[in-house]
């Protein structure tokens, strides 16, 4: 926990500034970072798996891979959860594992500048701010920018075993 | 032009391993009485192909004990000595201690040299333990005499004199090498190599340090490469030009440090420096019949050599050794004497029908081939001894050449990694296949017939492509079954029975992966066979049986599993006495039991019905982890036995790992997979089978067993329709010694799977196993049936 808040902060000062592929989850803008992401696809019919949270929606098959899907709508509550045709996945690959989460709609890939990157104030959220590397604003936008990787391979995710978390 | 040898190690442990596993095989294959000449040689090609790698390589200590191993193969296989069965014992206790030093090499260790140094003793012992017959005059000394020079010397630092035809280009090369090209251990060597790549290379001078050291250890030798002042003379016979050589040094050695002169009259050098001091050989006086004419022939180190029937030739060379025989010729015949590097000689007595016969006997690093002896009973099949005078390798030499490179026609040696890309790449094919196909069938079959047809080819095609993938991997069982020979000799001696081994099915495959783990299963089995199963001969004759035991090993394909059989006819198994010491050890045995169930009872862990512990067997190690290495491989073993017939285990193992038999059931929306060999049976209950203990732990009445009911549903806290057992299906199975009934909606069809990680990108899920990719491109979960178990008796 002390490493990863450690990674954190540095990141406020380094991170930031990249190029961001956005999603949309209800209302609320987000940004990762856009080399974390491999491809974007459709919401295919998943395999559940027994007695797991209910924001990890099974397994599909991603050309003979089996790949975890995490509903963020859910894991952050947000928005209505609906399956349809325009359901969006964005397929990441985090240091080599393949995760993908589920959005409601990807926006578009910004660059950000480390002028347009503000600091993440304290507050309460669904998920630690710790996993928020900072908040970016374009025009009248605000970008959560989400430090996605150590996001995904947390504990709270429950996507890796506890003992390699 | 300095290469690293070290990359070609790998290429050497594995050759070496091969030719060692055919040596002993041939060797157990031999007939003593009647021995085969050509397995004869065959073992002898192995031996020296050995021989001439290690030495290539530095490892010393093998080609000193190859080296000994030759001579005497080579005086058995020319029909000198009669081969008797003491011998073969001695030979493959030599081919052990070559495994032995083989693995050291490969671990990087020294094996220890008094264990080579016992071997080669007896050998020796054994090649002078009978008189040379008449004609070959070869006094015992010759073949002990060359032991410390040969040993000592690394093929490619002997010297060899080669007599050169005339008609090429002679140069003298002098090569003082500076202290860089000296640290290289393999930068002399690499020079000889390329010298003799363009033509024949005589070295006339070592520095004197070289062969002092030469009678040393390795390791002191090594030493000698620091050492500043060492010239070398070579002299050098091609069709090269004086520029050619001039750039092939400038390759490895400054410019500064060697000078090329061109020696015009060969002459010059015939005059080999024959009393060098470890070089020996010794001339038996030619009969002095005038038309006699006598072709020495001399085989060089590391390549070849050539003979030229010279008037008055006495070529011998340093390590080597080599003596002429006088023939008991007549007029016209010829001789031929060939002496090999580093070590053997071989005599040929041609039966030559014209004068000035020419032999050609040739000698390399890596293989050589060896002139069957002209005997008087042999076959005229024998090979005529090729005739050749320089680097154009007759088509004998070629296919004995290189071991890599005729093995490189016929197989390639690719990383298994790389195999299982391929094999998923094609699962993947077949799967989006499958995909198409699905989505075809939703047009119609008419307006678009040609897609259809071509959707049909392709289906066609890429199933033949994944069986010829998949083929890959399979290896025949016979690289495990050959094995066994050796391992039924030397315990049948140990234990004074008669025992013949018997296998079928050899061609059988089975994956690469399976392979590896069977093995050592197996070789408890037939031990156990062997120790327990076969009785000692007086005991088969008391009982009527022929003094010699019989054990088979035999695997076949039976669906998509292989079976392994190991049966002996010996006395079979004692139920009363395993009865009793399972009881006596505690375990769960009563007098009731199946015959079936008492033979399971020996997989007991701690169980042994042997009287008396044996080194062999008998300890109760092993019956239990035969039985859960098969387990682990997805396999099962059984045991069949009757009283005074014999006893078969059987061992029953999937095609492969990667593949999976299992039967996919329904549980609401989702389908899993239960791997196939640890469902006992399918059933649908009645009612009155379903029992309670306490209005709950739901149990199944099945043939007098009363087996707990697992509901999948509520394990996985799935929803499904079907809640009632009488409804659904009810899957029985078992691991780990223990039965469960397994609640499932339905049964959806058997099928062979692939099997996939989901911990790759995902965790460890309880009570799945796997998952696996369905023909319309879902995932389906694999059941972690010992899980389940444990998770339906609330242990988890």
């Amino acid at each position: 926990m002390n490493a990863s808040s450690t990674e954190t902060i540095d990141q406020v000062s380094n991170a930031p500034v990249g190029e961001y592929l956005t999603f949309v989850l209800g209302s609320e803008e987000y940004g990762i970072e856009i080399l974390k992401v491999q491809e974007i696809r459709g919401y295919d019919a998943v395999t559940k798996i027994a007695n797991t949270p209910d924001f990890i929606k099974g397994v599909i098959n991603l050309r003979g891979t089996i790949v975890p899907i995490v509903d963020l709508r859910v894991r952050f509550n947000l928005g209505k959860v609906e399956y349809n045709e325009f359901t969006v996945v964005i397929i990441l690959n985090l240091s080599g594992r393949i995760v993908g989460i589920v959005v409601d709609g990807v926006s578009d890939v910004i660059t950000l500048q480390a002028s347009q990157v503000r600091a993440v104030p304290d507050l309460v959220s669904t998920i630690d701010t710790k996993y928020l590397v900072g908040l970016g604003t374009v025009d009248d936008r605000m970008l959560i920018l989400v430090n996605i990787e150590s996001l995904m391979n947390s504990q709270e995710m429950a996507l890796i075993d506890s003992v390699s978390a | 032009m300095s290469i690293d040898m070290s990359q070609f190690y790998q290429v050497f442990f594995e050759e070496s391993a091969e030719h060692l596993a055919e040596m002993e095989r041939l060797l157990l294959e031999m007939d003593v009485d009647n021995p085969d000449i050509e397995e004869m040689n065959a073992i002898f090609r192995a031996a020296h192909s050995i021989k001439g790698g290690s030495g290539t390589f530095g490892f010393t200590d093998m080609t000193e004990v190859t080296h000994v191993l030759e001579n005497l193969l080579d005086r058995l296989r020319k029909g000198e000595m009669a081969p008797r069965v003491e011998m073969i014992d001695v030979f493959l206790e030599a081919t052990d201690v070559l495994k032995d030093q083989l693995d050291c090499h490969v671990k990087g260790t020294d094996a220890d040299p008094a264990v080579a140094e016992a071997v080669c003793e007896k050998l020796r012992a054994l090649t002078q333990d009978e008189s040379p017959p008449p004609v070959a005059e070869t006094p015992p000394t010759v073949s002990a005499e060359p032991q410390p020079a040969a040993m000592a010397a690394p093929a490619a630092k002997d010297n060899a004199e080669v007599l050169i035809e005339s008609s090429t280009n002679i140069y003298e090369i002098v090569f003082r090498p500076g202290k860089s090209f000296l640290k290289r251990e393999s930068g002399l060597a690499n020079l000889k190599s390329e010298f003799e790549r363009i033509g024949e290379l005589v070295i006339l001078a070592e520095p004197a340090e070289d062969q002092e050291k030469k009678k040393k250890d390795k390791k002191e030798k090594k030493g000698k490469k620091v050492k500043p002042l060492i010239e070398w003379r070579f002299q050098l016979t091609t069709t090269e030009s004086l520029e050619d050589i001039q750039d092939l040094l400038s390759f490895v050695a400054d410019p500064e440090d060697f000078t090329v002169s061109v020696v015009s009259s060969p002459d010059s050098i015939i005059s080999p420096p024959a009393e060098e001091d470890n070089s020996f050989g010794f001339f038996e006086p030619l009969p002095e019949t005038p038309s006699v004419a006598a072709t020495a022939a001399l085989a060089q180190d590391d390549g070849y050599g050539f003979f030229e029937p010279l008037p008055e030739t006495t070529g011998v060379k340093d390590s080597g050794y080599g003596f002429f025989t006088d023939l008991p010729t007549e007029g016209s015949s010829a001789q031929t004497v060939g002496t090999d590097n580093d070590g053997y000689g071989f005599f040929t007595d041609l039966p030559a029908q014209t004068a000035a016969a020419q032999a050609d006997v040739t000698e390399g690093d890596g293989y050589g081939f060896f002139v069957p002896i002209q005997q008087p009973a042999s076959p005229p099949s024998t090979p005529v001894l090729p005739v050749a005078t320089n680097k154009a390798a007759p088509p004998v030499k070629a296919k004995e050449k290189t071991p890599a490179a005729s093995t490189g026609e016929t197989s390639i040696r690719v990383g298994v990694e790389r195999v299982d890309q391929l094999i998923n790449l094609v699962g993947e094919l077949v799967i989006t296949q499958a995909m198409l196909a699905q989505t075809a069938s939703e047009v119609d079959a008419i307006l678009y017939e040609s897609l259809h047809s071509g959707l049909a080819q392709l289906e066609r095609n890429t199933r033949d492509l994944q069986e010829s993938v998949m083929s890959i991997r399979m290896m025949p069982i016979s690289f495990v079954f050959s094995r066994f020979p050796r391992v039924v000799r030397d315990l049948a001696g140990k234990l004074h029975k008669q025992v013949e081994l018997v296998t079928v099915g050899d061609t059988t495959e089975l994956d690469k992966s399976l392979i590896e783990k069977i093995a050592d299963p197996l070789t408890h089995l037939v031990r156990n066979s062997l120790d327990h199963g076969i009785e000692t001969a007086e005991k088969r004759i008391a009982a009527g049986k022929p003094a010699k035991g019989t054990i088979t090993l035999s695997a076949s394909n039976q669906g998509g599993a292989v079976v392994i059989e190991v049966s002996d006819d010996g006395a079979g198994l004692n139920r009363e006495r395993i009865l009793s010491k399972a009881m006596e050890r505690g375990l769960n045995a009563h007098e009731g039991m199946s015959d079936n169930e008492v033979w399971m009872l020996i997989f007991e862990p701690g169980f042994s019905t042997a009287e008396v512990v044996t080194d062999v067997s008998g300890r109760g190690v092993g019956m239990d982890v035969v039985k859960r290495n098969i387990t682990e491989m997805g396999g099962d073993v059984q045991i069949g036995s009757a009283p005074g017939v014999g006893t078969t285990m059987t061992i029953r193992l999937p095609l492969t790992l990667a593949i999976l038999d299992g039967m996919s059931v329904a549980l609401g929306k989702s389908i899993y997979v239960i791997p196939l060999n640890l469902i006992v049976e399918t059933l649908q209950p009645r009612q009155e089978d379903l029992k309670t203990v306490t209005g709950q732990g739901h149990m199944v009445h099945v043939r007098g067993e009363y087996l707990p009911i697992i509901a999948l549903h509520q394990l996985f806290n799935m929803p499904t329709e079907v809640t009632d057992p009488c409804q659904g299906v009810l899957v029985l199975i078992e691991a780990d010694g223990k039965k469960a009934a397994l609640f499932v909606d339905a049964l959806v069809g058997q099928q062979q799977v692939v099997i996939k990680s989901l911990e790759t990108n995902f965790r460890k899920v309880v009570g799945v196993s796997g998952a696996t990719i369905m023909g319309d491109g879902t995932v389906a979960l694999i059941l972690d049936v010992p899980t389940l178990i444990k998770l339906g008796q609330g242990n988890i």
